[in-house]
């Protein structure tokens, strides 16, 4: 790590490997990042709701250790890993495309679409039948929905420019989150624990073949994202500059557009709405590290992870055998945390 | 390093009509650049100077007219290609983000390399010459945003000289500059244009500066052409007035003996 | 058997039957009988903990019907764990939730005769309350949305039973949200207010404020506590009696016991 620490007074030579990205730096900071991730990673598999035994639960197929270990913890640690990976990831692609460190799943109203749709299929499910797979669905296709109604809005043109799409996603998320409570206050009210969980986001008993499918969406939109991680770059010096240094700036925004609505879909389809992590977590690497986003994307993938699986791990265990929403725990630690960050660095982290 | 003819034509630019949707420019405007030639574009404000630029540089579609770059029609030619061959700094500067001096000239070396390839030491060369050339040793450690408005046109100019371009296309590239950079960008792009035949266009405010540098001017107003050609021919009394609507006075320097613009009087007063 | 209850219902049913003994884990709002209090808490039928219901090697999970599209449930299914869910939407549900129960413990004697118990319970207060005439009523579980009992629910029952005509009926709804404007309007005779609980003396200063409901100016707005009026279980003959002589007092006055 001590290779990315910024200097004020570079040395005279013929070339700074402190002031860009080397190939050095991007594998040690990853491995170092990766090293918290296993961590994290352990701690959560280790500990939970239940005292287990991992020598019985490995050994013994019939022991309760083995079932909570392999049906109940690692599916969940599974989920924490990919969901918080692709947030953070989505999270430091949109905030380059509309050149904002407040730009976020949450903040563009997809994750908000996304949540309506899995409440609306939720409660006409009793009416219209469909199985387990047609709620994570319809969460899925709302949030390709919004991204489209938001993409068009904001469309200015011809153009998308990124304060408008901000504006519009703000837009967008009042209305979806008055739509929920509107649902919310004509249904029964036993729906009342389900809407919260499309709202706060959980992770509660994932299955393999979800966390299978999450991550198979995931991994696809974020090889889109990480071919384009320079061209990421080009985009903060303007939509002009970047076009001169040969970017395709609308297809460009396209492509990231598509490729983290594909990403935040999947994330909503099996956990509802996650706030915080695609803001607190690439801002942080970006303090640390810089804003390359070739090192910012891949240490998002993995810092989002092990974010994701430490706050889990704080859901589950702090009230237990009751779970808080992990939501509220992104939010209650990033909160304060990005309040202090902001205060640490001043304006100057937000001019453009 | 070759050193193009003069007689190279690189850029030239026939009939051009553009403008923003609904705001008509430019109106038959034709240029022709040659290889290491420094092309003043001089004008009141909304001559349409920055437009013809954007222009040149392709970010504005031309309505009627055409524009052709080392001979080829520019549309035809692929994005990083021609990123490759023509570098554009425009009037504002700003960068999102904390990226340090030196990635942003880095940056410039992006139509050269391929999605994943990293920068070679050959790239840093570069990135490091163009740092050196615009007096950016010190800085190369520091992030942009804490820069002062002279120091990151600076950098956005070193960006450009790693672009490898044989054409710089220049929008007010001495605003925010203090005397010294003004005098030391000149002097550098005049080095570029001798040592590798670089073609330069600038817009410029400043008429001396125009006078004294360019190799030819060309005089915008109300967005058609007033006189085109060596800078003697173009900013005399007359035409200045015209465009300018002010009293001028155009003179000899007594020390070196280059051409000087300066206002000769207040503007009337109004009845 | 190692049994894990979901629901306070269900809880005291398996007690009911004598199966307490068996009953190994329990919700966390199940509190009766008395002897729950020390059994371990696994969440709720809505919010099932995976892990602490596993950590207790149930061999019988017993939850409600509401949760049937609970991820821990579809979870602890797909595991092989043996899932019973049962509901108690109306008075034949919870007789036939007690049956079921009754047949998986193998105390299906002790769940005939729980049956004919409440059966009978329920017929003296029918008894008892043959000819009188019926009052308009309104129940309540909670202020802050106004939530009423209404029409396809085991307490709407109890309520048809006690001789009240509930007035939410025609909205339709199992737990409508009511407005003070509805309340007012459909002027009922007697108020069964469960945010009120059993002290008379609170917050009848909410209802002060609308002498025109007639509940309210004749002095016959009524709390109630949520145990055991609000468990579908065992008691619900229990529960009966305490709407009915809430509603018709007087079927009561005449009797010589109580």
């Amino acid at each position: 790590m001590a290779t990315r620490c910024r200097q004020v007074n570079a040395p005279a030579s013929k070339s700074t490997p402190e002031a860009h990205l080397t190939r050095a730096a991007l594998l040690s900071i990853l491995g170092a990042l990766t090293i918290l991730l296993v961590v994290c990673a352990i701690a959560g598999l280790l500990f939970g709701t239940a005292h287990i035994s991992l020598t019985r639960a490995f050994s013994d197929p019939d022991s309760p250790d083995h079932a909570i270990f392999f049906a109940a913890r690692l599916p969940r640690v599974l989920m924490g890993v990919i969901v918080g990976a692709m947030l953070a990831a989505v999270g430091t692609a949109l905030q380059a495309l509309v050149r904002n460190p407040l730009a976020e799943g949450g903040i563009l109203g997809i994750s908000g679409g996304g949540a309506l749709g899995a409440i609306l299929a939720l409660v006409m499910s009793a009416k219209l039948g469909g199985g387990e797979a047609l709620v994570p669905l319809c969460a899925f296709g709302a949030a390709l929905l919004s991204t489209v109604a938001v993409y068009r809005l904001a469309m200015v043109d011809g153009q998308l420019e990124p304060f408008t799409l901000l504006l519009v996603g703000v837009i967008f998320n009042a209305f979806w989150g008055a739509a929920i409570m509107l649902v919310n206050s004509v249904v029964n009210f036993y729906y009342a624990h389900s809407i919260l969980f499309w709202l706060m986001g959980s992770l509660e008993a994932p299955t393999y073949r979800e966390a299978a499918m999450v991550a198979g969406l995931g991994l696809a939109g974020f090889a889109v994202l990480m071919y384009r991680a320079r061209d990421l770059n080009l985009l903060s010096l303007g939509d002009e500059s970047a076009a001169e240094l040969g970017v395709d700036v609308d297809r460009l925004r396209r492509t990231i557009f598509i490729a983290t609505s594909v990403m935040i879909g999947a994330a909503v389809s099996v956990s509802g709405i996650i706030s915080f992590v695609g803001l607190i977590v690439p801002h942080t690497l970006r303090l640390m590290f810089g804003a390359d986003h070739r090192l910012l994307l891949p240490a998002s993938l993995v810092g989002g992870a092990a974010f994701m699986v430490a706050a889990d791990l704080i859901a589950r265990v702090a009230i237990a055998p009751a779970e808080i929403p992990v939501g509220a725990i992104t939010a209650l630690c990033g909160g304060p945390f990005f309040i202090y960050m902001l205060r640490r660095e001043g304006r100057r982290s937000f001019s453009l | 390093m070759t050193t193009a003819t003069r007689d190279t034509v690189v850029m030239r630019a026939g009939a051009i009509h553009a403008g923003y949707p609904g705001v008509p420019v430019l109106h038959g405007v034709s240029i022709e650049v040659a290889a290491g030639e420094m092309l003043a574009i001089v004008g009141p404000n909304g001559a349409g100077k920055s437009t013809l630029l954007k222009v040149l540089g392709g970010s504005i579609k031309p309505a009627a007219g055409s524009v052709e770059v080392l001979g080829r029609p520019l549309d035809s030619i692929d994005r990083r290609e021609f990123a490759r061959t023509v570098a554009s700094v425009g009037q504002e500067n700003a960068v999102a983000f904390r990226f340090t001096v030196l990635e942003i000239v880095l940056m410039g070396r992006a139509p050269h390399l391929g999605a994943f390839r990293f920068e070679s030491p050959h790239d840093l060369e570069i990135a490091s010459a163009a740092l050196e050339r615009f007096d950016l040793r010190e800085l190369a450690a520091r992030h942009v945003q804490e820069l002062s408005g002279g120091e990151r046109k600076r950098v956005f100019l070193a960006r450009a000289l790693a672009q490898e371009p044989k054409i710089a296309l220049l929008d007010e590239p001495t605003a925010f500059l203090d005397l010294k950079h003004v005098a030391e960008i000149f002097a550098r792009f005049r080095e570029l244009r001798t040592e590798r035949g670089m073609a330069v266009v600038a817009t410029l405010h400043d008429l001396n500066a125009a006078a004294l540098y360019a190799d030819r001017v060309l005089l915008l107003a109300n967005g058609a052409a007033v006189a085109y050609g060596a800078p003697a021919e173009v900013l005399t009394a007359e035409n200045l007035q015209r465009v300018y609507e002010t009293d001028v006075y155009v003179g000899r320097n007594p020390s070196t003996g280059a051409l000087i613009v300066l206002p000769a009087a207040l503007p009337n007063a109004r009845a | 058997m190692r049994i894990v209850s979901l629901a306070p219902s269900v809880t005291e049913t398996l007690f009911a039957l004598g199966a307490g003994p068996e009953v190994v884990g329990v919700s966390q709002y199940c509190d009766y009988p008395p002897q729950v209090r020390d059994l371990p808490r696994v969440g709720s039928f809505l919010t099932p903990n995976l892990e602490a219901i596993i950590a207790l090697r149930p061999t019988l999970v017993v939850g409600l019907e509401l949760s049937s599209d609970v991820r821990q449930i579809r979870a602890l299914n797909s595991m092989g764990y043996s899932v019973l869910l049962v509901s108690d939407d109306s008075l034949q549900q919870i007789e036939a939730s007690i049956e079921k129960v009754g047949a998986r413990v193998d105390r299906e004697d002790d769940a005939h005769r729980l049956v004919a118990q409440i059966k009978a319970q329920i017929a003296t207060v029918q008894d008892r309350l043959a000819n009188v005439k019926p009052v308009r009523a309104l129940m309540l579980v909670g202020h802050q949305p106004i939530v009423a009992v209404g029409p396809d629910t085991y307490l709407d029952e109890l309520m048809h039973i006690a001789r009240a005509d509930n007035i939410v009926e025609a909205v339709g709804e199992q737990w409508p949200h009511l407005s003070l404007e509805f309340i007012i309007a459909m002027r009922p005779e007697v108020i069964l207010d469960g945010a009120m609980g059993t002290d008379p003396a609170s917050s009848s200063d909410f209802w002060e404020k609308y002498p025109t409901i007639p509940a309210v100016r004749d002095r016959r707005v009524y709390g109630y506590a949520e145990d055991p009026m609000l468990h579908a279980g065992p008691r619900v003959g229990q529960s009966l009696e305490i709407i009915a002589r809430k509603i018709h007092p007087e079927a009561w006055r005449q009797g010589a016991d109580k």
